[in-house]
């Protein structure tokens, strides 16, 4: 049975990941373009997704488990 | 209940975990193709990247015209058309460096509204001061009467090594460097020269018998107290022969400075043309020029001086000059006066305010400038000298914005202008190449018009094309690409 996953719990999991993902591309984005001005801006608008990846963490926070996250990665 | 049916349906669905592991490492490519993408935008493998800007405000790379007093909003125009209408002198624009480059190819559309001459550069440093103005546009050379030919331009059945020639008088020079005319002149004995100049000056000298003997009496008028450093350096083309450095003497006094004598002495001059550049502030005067040269001239720029509290009266600006144009502007109330440039004459009835005078004559002799007040500075297009036959051209003159080929019977322009490409209607191409130094972030473009706004003129602009150039990428390339980028991101933390 531990080979099957639930719906919900996978679209927990979908949701922690595409979060996740998001974050970090917004941080190396992000960083990136502060150390190599106009590499980044110019072709993607980080700072207008920006508010598109808050609500992503506060929808994840609120109903991504710690405990169900954890399971994601056992 | 059919919907609640197709949920409890739907929830008692088992989806494998491997399967579920697979879904959920798309967000992580996803990531690493967007990384991947930006990667290849920043480091093109063919070395090439190129922006275009139609000067609607919409560009990431290239931003519109400034300031916004000399150039319309972005986009679109009154007239339909899209781009932004320059009006006024100069107006810039920035661009964004897609990272390290090795050389910018700028092509501009536009198109000129009663404007004679344009030009194009690139500002170097963020002070403004080294700017590399390329020529743009010039109507004069856009008649069929001038031929295009190697390093410049000549009137039809004028050879082309006319332009080699150094015989500066009907040759105009544009953005190029021109041969010096070798001239000399027989030893005489000595000759003075009572003069008011004040500030820095350009002198030029046709070497007497090999000889270069100038004096030159200077006085710190001391207004602004303490003493002030002055410089005197001969050139002899580009080469520089000589420089003296010295402080004038009014470090204690409350008056003026005591009148110093400086003199430069060289010998066994070949023939040819030296330049003495005098730099000081405006502190410091030159009263009395003595020298043995028969010819010698300076400009283009004359400060007439005043002689307040060296000498009773006035000193009066009266000099030989081949200038066509010029600009006189004075700073105190005392030079309000009426100033005359041949048959042309200008009241400069305010001061800090600059005057404009343009000579319509075809006269190819130097004619007489006169400012019966003296205390007025000129900008000409020529030179200067105090006697009619100490007059020579050290160079040919250079093309303004108000330079008329036909009555200056020039012949002859050595440039670096390329006629632009002729587009639909009465739009044209100008194109322009620059070297990079690879650790640029944005490039500042100037577009300088003289004289602009006084005619009433307007240059307008639809398109910039700015391609970045470097060699190909291979691995060696990648990584000192990647190395001046982290060489680049370390100096701006």
């Amino acid at each position: 049975m531990a080979e099957i996953m639930k719906p919900i719990d996978f679209l927990r999991g979908l949701f922690f990941h595409v979060t996740a993902a998001t974050l970090i591309l917004a941080v190396i984005l992000l960083a990136a373009e502060k150390l190599v001005p106009s590499s980044v801006m110019p072709f993607i608008d980080v700072i207008d997704l920006l508010p598109v990846l808050l609500f992503l963490i506060v929808i994840c926070a609120i109903w991504v488990k710690p405990k169900e996250s954890e399971k994601l990665f056992k | 209940m059919q919907a609640m049916k197709r949920f409890i349906a739907l929830n008692s669905m088992k989806i494998p975990r491997p399967l579920a592991y697979i879904i959920f490492s798309l967000p992580w490519l996803g990531i690493v193709a967007i990384v991947g993408w930006v990667l290849l935008q920043r480091f093109p493998a063919n070395g090439v990247f190129e922006v275009i800007g139609l000067m609607d405000g919409k560009s990431a790379f290239i931003n519109p015209f400034l300031p916004s007093e000399r150039a319309t909003v972005p986009g679109l125009q009154s007239e339909g058309w899209i781009g932004q209408r320059i009006t006024g002198d100069p107006a810039y624009f920035t661009a964004r460096v897609p990272g390290p480059y090795a050389e910018a190819e700028v092509e501009i559309d536009f198109r000129p509204i009663h404007q004679t001459m344009a030009e194009f550069g690139l500002v170097r440093d963020p002070a403004g001061k080294d700017l590399e103005l390329k020529p743009m546009f010039f109507s004069g050379l856009e008649s069929p009467a001038w031929d295009e030919v190697t390093g410049g331009f000549v009137r039809q059945g004028i050879p082309e090594n006319r332009l080699l020639s150094d015989e500066a008088v009907g040759l105009a020079v544009w953005d190029a460097s021109s041969s010096m005319p070798l001239l000399e002149d027989a030893q005489e004995g000595l000759k003075e020269t009572n003069v008011s100049l004040r500030g820095g000056h350009d002198f030029y000298f046709v070497p007497a018998g090999g000889i270069l003997d100038v004096k030159f009496d200077i006085q710190d008028v001391n207004r602004k107290r303490g003493n002030t450093m002055a410089v005197f350096r001969v050139f002899f083309g580009d080469q520089e022969l000589k420089r003296d450095a010295l402080n004038t003497n009014a470090s204690r006094e409350t008056t003026m400075g005591l009148v110093m004598e400086h003199r430069i002495h060289l010998d066994d001059l070949e023939a040819g043309v030296y330049r003495i550049s005098f730099q000081a502030d405006d502190d410091v005067f030159i009263r009395k020029i003595t020298t043995a040269s028969r010819r010698w001239v300076f400009g283009p720029r004359f400060n007439s001086g005043d002689v307040v509290g060296f000498a009773t009266g006035t000193f009066p600006a009266k000099v030989w000059t081949n200038s066509r144009h010029i600009v006189a502007e004075t700073f105190h109330n005392e030079g309000l006066q009426t100033v005359k440039l041949a048959d042309a004459a200008v009241r400069v009835d305010r001061t800090h305010e600059q005057y404009r005078l343009d000579r319509s004559d075809d006269n190819q002799e130097p004619v007489f400038f006169e400012a019966p007040q003296g205390d007025v500075r000129i900008v000409g297009d020529g030179w200067f000298t105090f006697e009619r036959n100490a007059f020579f051209e050290p160079r040919p003159s250079r093309i303004t914005d108000a330079t008329n080929l036909d009555l200056e019977h020039i012949d002859g322009v050595k440039t670096s202008y390329q006629r632009p490409e002729k587009l639909d209607g009465e739009w044209l191409r100008a194109r322009f190449s620059y070297p990079l130094q690879g650790n640029e972030d944005t490039l500042r473009f100037v577009l300088s018009a003289p004289g602009l706004a006084a005619r009433m003129g307007a240059i307008d602009v639809r398109r910039v094309i700015i391609k970045y150039t470097r060699p190909a990428l291979d691995w060696n390339g990648w990584w000192t690409l990647v190395k001046q980028e982290i060489r680049n991101a370390w100096q701006r933390l």
